[in-house]
């Protein structure tokens, strides 16, 4: 074997696998066409909406290293089974509402880079907003609020259900606190609405600005959005499709 | 044994000892702070992987949580200690075997620093919450180019070497080297250009990076790792490679299955489904190249169980493609669509790299190391109990962590996922005994690995022994041996002189 000989093997076996991995479907992905939202021809498109700072609060998620143990993949049952677990793809509620579905690939518009993640040692994210929405509804707080908590300390059980009740029982939780985004305040008029219910020596707990952000975003973790006919796959249609 | 090797001429034993001595500067400077890295990157590993069972560890607060720990960690790993073990064998192995004394240590020790620089300036970047967030590419983003210039600087003497060799038979080791010569600014280029500057699908960001970190361990750890191990082996066992157009044929398996590797990580998320099923065929696949090389080193080796006990070299090396084979049988049970149901999201991902790096190249590195050091420093080592040391604690962590954690732990982790009839408390109660396990593997190796270093400084001291004997596990030697009556080196050259 000669270098020459050497070389051109090396340019044919990785630049092949080079062109049909990376080049052509990054091409491909970068031009996607838009999809209408029924078959018919005056029906409008499809379009992501996103509320939150979500360029931002992806880059805090990125650098803290949320994505080592937080998914953002509800994945087809050929590659596992969360879409049916309790509020991890969606809700099903008592009206029979059902916004349970798998990820499409609109569902990281805004950000950079799709943080689908590396290990579950928590929860999937892909709904986390309703998760806190309901946490925090049962504990009288606001979702944001309720979160400001969890970062702080998430494992805090000073929080009781409905007041002075039953404990919303966090202890097992094993994320870690993100204490460096919050600072310690006089407290001032009437205070900070964002602040922690614990107090510090008479100083209010505030999230600083990251904390903020991060929360906005985390906020924005909620795919229940209408989708296009073509591109949904909730359990629904396919129980829907099953009686016909 | 002595009649299974060649006698060397005088002049062979000069050039063998210019070229050695050209290099000892950079080599050194690898080796050392590569081990330097591997035991802060096991510190970190042990924090992060404490942290994950157990979050109060160290205080609450701070700069040692674990979603910051564990990518300092790996990053560490991958660029501090394998990247620069990885240097320093390719370097001294390509000098030998082109047979040219390197003229240009200066510049290879300055690009070395500036790597070294580079590995510190991102893994406290890292630290300070500025990661990027793409698993193995955490490092603040301007730190890519810096490595980029640096390993340019110390690859192109390589291939400058191997363009100027001065014997006309080119050793499967030499091929496997160019490869990852080639291969590493390519995948590294392509990756950092799609994932941190141009502007694509944001999937399609993570898919290049599922593949970047195969394409990583498949066409740049493991090339260097084989070319090593097939090099040790065959010198210190004194027999040619037992088929050798067999090893080129593995190499370019290796070349034509690796480059698909990778995309499997993405399985189930909307990307094409082509480029996730090619990714788990890929990864499966890779076990031919993997044991078409194990096979045919093992098989040099085969018979030589005495010299296997007694090198260090060799045992290392052994224990590496021992270790490659696993890896080939792993990736077939990890990868395949069926197991990758449950283990993709799980401990199992992240034991795989482990196994890929630690107990399959590492070991080929540690093996090489413990042949290429004595010879450049002209000192043996100081000591067979720590190198007993380093070699079993590394075989009991490393075991653990794949046995344990990974095919154990992968699977029970994922099936508890799987179960969603169960709340998700129950997932991350089955995950428990597995990352206390993980900890626990971790604090091996680094027991192991703090020997290492300490041992491995004390030789680049020139503190070890000078003794025209090499240091064996076992201590047989008789003066009738291959290595004649043993004395002070440099006193036995000066009388023969």
């Amino acid at each position: 074997m000669t270098l020459k000989s050497f070389l051109l093997g090396m340019l044919a076996s990785f630049g092949l696998a080079w062109m049909f991995v990376i080049a052509i479907p990054v091409a491909k992905m970068g031009n996607l066409d838009p999809v209408k939202m029924t078959d018919e021809e005056d029906a409008a498109y499809y379009e992501r909406k996103l509320s939150g700072r979500v360029l931002n609060g992806s880059k805090i998620y990125a650098s803290n290293g949320c994505y080592a143990c937080h998914t953002q993949l509800i994945r087809p049952t050929y590659a596992g089974q969360q879409i049916w677990r309790d509020d991890i793809a969606g809700v099903v509620d008592t009206d029979g509402n059902d916004t349970r579905r798998e990820t499409t690939y609109y569902d990281y518009t805004g950000e950079e880079y799709a943080q689908i993640g590396l290990m579950r040692m928590g929860p999937d994210f892909s709904n986390l907003a309703y998760r806190v929405d309901k946490y925090a509804a049962l504990v009288e707080m606001t979702s944001e609020q309720w979160l400001m908590e969890h970062l702080y300390n998430p494992r805090n059980n000073e929080i009781r259900l409905g007041k002075g009740g039953e404990k919303l029982d966090m202890s097992w939780s094993n994320c870690p606190s993100q204490r460096r985004m919050f600072e310690k305040k006089p407290l001032s008029g009437q205070g900070d609405s964002l602040a922690l219910q614990e107090t510090k020596e008479g100083k209010q707990i505030v999230p600083k600005e990251d904390a903020r952000v991060l929360v906005s975003y985390l906020m924005s973790l909620r795919r229940d959005d209408v989708l296009p006919e073509s591109m949904t796959f909730s359990p629904k249609k396919e129980s829907e499709e099953e009686k016909k | 044994m002595s009649t299974q090797s060649q006698v060397p001429s005088i002049e062979d034993a000069e050039l063998r000892s210019d070229i050695d001595r050209s290099l000892r500067h950079p080599v050194m400077f690898f080796f050392t702070s590569g081990a330097a890295w591997l035991a802060v990157s096991l510190v970190l590993g042990i924090i992060a992987s404490a942290k994950s069972h157990n979050p109060g560890f160290l205080g609450e607060s701070g700069w040692l949580q674990y979603g910051l720990t564990f990518p300092a960690h790996i990053n560490t790993l991958i660029y501090g200690w394998g990247a620069q073990a990885a240097f320093g064998v390719m370097i001294w192995l390509m000098a030998r075997l082109c047979r040219q004394p390197s003229k240009h240590a200066g510049s290879i020790l300055v690009a070395g620093h500036i790597w070294n620089l580079g590995v510190a300036i991102g893994t406290i970047g890292i630290l300070a919450g500025h990661g990027t967030g793409k698993h193995w590419m955490q490092f603040p983003t301007f730190v890519w180019p810096m490595l980029l210039a640096a390993y340019a600087v110390i690859a192109i003497w390589s291939l400058i070497a191997f363009r100027c060799r001065n014997n006309d038979h080119t050793y499967i080791s030499q091929w496997y080297l160019l490869g990852a010569i080639f291969w590493f600014p390519w995948v590294y280029l392509t990756a950092n250009l799609y994932v941190n500057v141009f502007n694509i699908h944001p999937l399609m960001a993570a898919a290049i990076n599922g593949w970047f970190r195969h394409a990583l361990i498949f066409l740049f750890f493991t090339p260097i790792a084989i070319a090593s191990a097939y090099y040790v082996v065959s010198k210190v066992s004194g027999r040619a490679i037992y088929n050798y157009s067999y090893s080129i044929g593995g190499f370019w398996a290796l070349a034509i299955i690796a480059p698909w590797a990778g995309m499997q990580t993405m399985m189930g998320s909307p990307i094409p489904i082509f480029l996730q099923y090619a990714g788990a065929a890929a990864t499966v696949l890779i076990g031919v190249p993997l044991v078409i090389a194990g096979v045919n080193i093992l098989k040099t080796a085969s018979g030589q169980q005495s010299v296997v006990a007694h090198s260090p070299s060799l045992r290392f090396s052994i224990a590496g493609v021992v270790g490659m084979l696993l890896l080939a049988f792993a990736g077939a049970v990890l990868a395949h669509p069926a197991g990758l149901k449950y283990t993709q999201f799980t401990l199992a991902g992240y034991g795989y790299d482990m196994l890929a790096i630690y107990g399959f190249f590492s070991m080929c590195m540690f093996g090489a190391i413990y042949f290429i050091v004595p010879r450049i420093t002209r000192r043996e080592w100081l000591s067979r109990r720590l190198i007993r040391t380093h070699f079993w604690f590394s075989i009991y962590g490393v075991l653990f962590i794949f046995l344990f954690c990974t095919l154990l732990g992968g699977f029970q982790q994922g099936a508890a996922q799987e179960d969603h009839t169960q709340p998700w408390i129950q997932a991350v109660k089955n995950t428990l005994p597995y990352t206390v396990g993980m900890t626990v593997a971790w604090c091996f190796l680094l027991y192991a690995n703090f020997f290492f270093f300490i041992h491995l400084t004390l030789m680049w001291l020139r503190l070890g022994r000078r003794s025209s004997h090499p240091t064996l596990l076992r201590r047989e030697h008789s003066a009738l041996g291959p290595h004649g009556p043993e004395g002070d080196i440099d006193e036995l050259e000066a009388a023969k002189i």
